[in-house]
């Protein structure tokens, strides 16, 4: 199951995937859920927060298909929970360095399961690596039953809406063991994994480099 | 670490990064403001540079600003050379907020090389860890350790102390701040942000000597819950840490303690 890592201002180094994204983002929380977003003409949703250069996890079937993917921000920057969600999180405006935001966490139907683990697994991977304890998240309460199906079952702080439009804002512990466990559901061997796995920034340098796209493949 | 919190100038910054190089047996660290934000007007001269007591550079040239132990002479031929548009730890940082580890940079072209083989010979590291530092209002500065030692050491050595980086990353990205900032606020480590009610509620039930479990129960919130809401308190407060966040908290006037 191939990762992709890369920021917003290089999604033109992505233009397949990037698109996927976008679109399925447009049709999973706007046409589905019927949440308050913008698309384009194409069907591509992306907000203020995208433009803020937010750094996207991946996951692609064998075929190179956009099957999930989620969108990440520092809370120690302008973010989505603090400035529209803090009625969520006791009023707090969450802002620390061990604490990261991640929003339009996107499942495709098929292979629910591993797909959702793989993402969170490379999200926890990535927010280890930098020092980072806490995923916060508001998302739809109809989330919460597959991230824990997946493995990885959030602490909700506060709620508001009822039926279809609840929404919750989610807590993520990010640990070792955490990770290991995400690994063994999405079937990734972490000790081959290591050695593949690479921080977003390299692959941006190669694309600007190579003028390729680039995926970091992973052992699964 | 008692330098992690004094009141910096910019040569008073240098020796806050001499003093975390000490600490942590690393070969270099550095820190580099590309942007102090909007609201971070700059009262001291617009360009300026220096040496550390250790003979290390700090430099302010517009709005940046950076302090490094690395010594007046690389620094010197990085900007003649203008490493600067090439440095992979430079085009990889910017814009990121994601750790970096150098060795997962591409460094295999002929100038990278060369450029690798040079800062060498100027006594830089083989291994580094840059913290890109993300912070409202378009701040944006990047916090390296660095140090040439063996792998193992090396993964060791991040294995310990990854998060400390991270944290001390932005704290000495917030003591650049106070110091763009005013002599005033410079005295309470930086530029106040405002407390909500839970945090101070978080902070006061601390200081109290409640432990985290205690203080969770108290406040009807998961004991995580309330680890997220008392280091957002740290954060803005400008600590390092709990007990220095319920020292400024209570110098202050946020909390009263009891």
């Amino acid at each position: 199951m191939p990762f992709t890592l890369f920021y917003c201002e290089d999604l033109a180094d992505y233009p397949t995937l990037g698109d996927q994204m976008l679109r399925d983002r447009g049709s999973q929380f706007k046409d589905t859920l019927g949440w308050d977003l913008i698309t384009d003409e194409l069907g591509r949703e992306r907000d203020e927060y995208d433009n803020m250069n937010s750094l996207y996890t991946t996951v692609t079937d064998e075929e190179g298909q956009h099957i999930a993917s989620s969108r990440v921000m520092p809370t120690t920057g302008q973010n989505m929970t603090s400035d529209h969600f803090s009625h969520l999180t006791g009023g707090v405006a969450v802002s620390s360095p061990k604490i990261w935001e991640t929003t339009r966490f996107f499942v495709a139907q098929k292979d629910q399961r591993g797909a959702a683990s793989a993402l969170m697994w490379a999200g926890s991977r990535m927010a280890l690596d930098s020092g980072v304890e806490f995923y916060l998240s508001i998302t739809g309460a109809h989330l919460l039953r597959v991230f824990t199906v997946c493995g990885w079952r959030p602490e909700v702080i506060g709620r508001s809406g009822e039926g279809e439009n609840e929404i919750c804002a989610c807590l993520w512990e990010v640990t070792p063991k955490v990770l290991a466990r995400l690994a063994r559901l999405a079937g990734i061997d972490p000790a081959e994994h290591d050695l593949r796995f690479h921080n977003p920034a390299p692959t941006r340098a190669m694309v600007r480099d190579g003028g390729a796209e680039h995926s970091v493949k992973a052992a699964a | 670490m008692e330098k992690l919190f004094s009141t910096p100038d910019l040569p008073g910054l240098g020796e806050v990064i001499d003093a975390i190089r000490d600490a942590y047996s690393v070969d270099h660290v550095c820190y580099h403001a590309i942007s102090l934000g909007l609201d971070a007007p700059v009262l001291c001269e617009s360009i300026g540079s220096g040496m550390n007591d250790s003979g290390g550079v700090w430099r302010r040239e517009g709005r940046q600003l950076g302090a490094f132990s690395y010594s007046h002479e690389w620094i010197g031929r990085y900007l003649e050379a203008r490493y600067d548009l090439v440095d992979p730890v430079v085009t990889g940082s910017l814009g990121a907020f994601a750790a970096i580890d150098w060795a997962d940079l591409d460094w295999s072209s002929a100038p990278l090389k060369r450029f690798m083989h040079e800062a060498t010979d100027f006594g830089i590291g083989n291994h580094g860890f840059t913290v890109p530092v993300r912070g409202p209002n378009g701040q944006f500065a990047m916090f390296t350790v660095n140090k040439a030692c063996s792998q193992s050491e090396w993964e060791s050595l991040l294995a310990s102390h990854r998060s400390d980086f991270t944290m001390i990353a932005h704290h000495v990205h917030q003591q650049a701040l106070a110091f763009a900032a005013n002599g005033e606020q410079l005295m309470a480590g930086m530029p106040l942000r405002s407390l909500s009610a839970r945090e101070r509620d978080a902070i006061g039930l601390i200081a109290d000597g409640m432990s985290r479990g205690q203080a969770s129960d108290k406040l009807g919130i998961s004991e995580n819950t309330f680890r997220v809401y008392i280091d957002s308190a740290r954060h803005k407060l400008g600590a390092l840490n709990i007990p220095h966040a319920v020292a400024i908290a209570a110098y202050r006037g946020v909390i009263t303690p009891q």
